[in-house]
């Protein structure tokens, strides 16, 4: 039994130190392989984002900026984040002052 | 140096709470625990250039919005050391870690005109790491008794 405590002086600290980081990063476009369809910079409204996805989770320079908690799942899909046992990711809308998308990003392990 | 900073010290808070609770602590190198902001991007990020969105869209929401968003920070824990509680047949590790931080100051037009890392055990309340953020030419421990 001695054996087992140790084993542990090596083990325990090993796996949290292999597993126990993630960082927090911006996906590449190139792996989202279906995002929603009518996210275009220079094209989408506001509205449109808040019609369709509802209110968002943080909204930041009176509205300029929302962030949505979504999850990114394993073949590169987006989907609003309804299980909050789940790692979260934040799809980072911003608009310009006509409320038209200026610019976007999804990070991963965004959400906080 | 004092008793105090001393003892604030990771390295000596492991070897203390090891001889106190009469259990193993073991060092290890430094490493992050749980969420941890791209370091890469943080760097990327130019003082009077990048804005408020170039800060969010490259690491996400903040854990802090201070001030009306003049400030915004990032949290996330580094370990320092373990402690090995053990006896027949079972054993656990505890970590032993402080937080660390990401601060941001925007000018009003949203132009980014500080970022800072704040690390050390002295900031495990937050409230020292948030008064250290805001004013940041201030002693912690001033800011904190006004």
């Amino acid at each position: 039994m001695r054996s087992v405590f140790f084993a542990s002086l090596i083990f325990l600290p090993a796996c949290v130190f292999l597993l126990g980081c993630e960082t927090a990063r911006v996906v590449p476009s190139a792996e989202i392989v279906k995002q929603e369809g009518f996210i275009v910079e220079g094209k989408t409204r506001k509205k449109e984002v808040l019609d369709r996805f509802g209110p968002a989770q943080s909204s930041f320079e009176s509205g300029a900026l929302l962030i949505y908690h979504v999850q990114l799942d394993e073949q590169g899909r987006i989907h609003l984040r309804r299980d909050k046992r789940f790692r979260c990711d934040a799809y980072v809308l911003v608009f310009d002052s006509h409320d038209v998308l200026e610019r976007h990003s999804l990070v991963k392990n965004g959400c906080r | 140096m004092d008793v105090a900073s001393f003892i604030l010290r990771p390295a000596a808070r492991i070897l203390v709470a090891g001889l106190v609770a009469a259990c193993l602590p073991i060092l290890v190198p430094p490493h992050a625990l749980g969420v941890v902001p791209d370091r890469d991007a943080f760097a990327s990020l130019a003082v009077g250039v990048s804005r408020r969105a170039d800060v969010v869209l490259t690491l996400g929401e903040p854990h802090y919005r201070l001030d009306g968003d003049r400030f915004l920070m990032y949290e996330w824990t580094v370990a320092y050391g373990y402690l090995i509680f053990g006896g027949p047949g079972a054993a656990a590790a505890l970590p032993v870690s402080a937080p660390h931080y990401l601060c941001f100051e925007f000018a009003p037009d949203g132009r980014l005109v500080r970022k800072d890392e704040l690390a050390g055990a002295i900031y495990s309340e937050p409230d020292k790491a948030i008064d250290k953020c805001m004013h940041p030419s201030e002693n912690v421990d001033e800011a904190i008794d006004r």
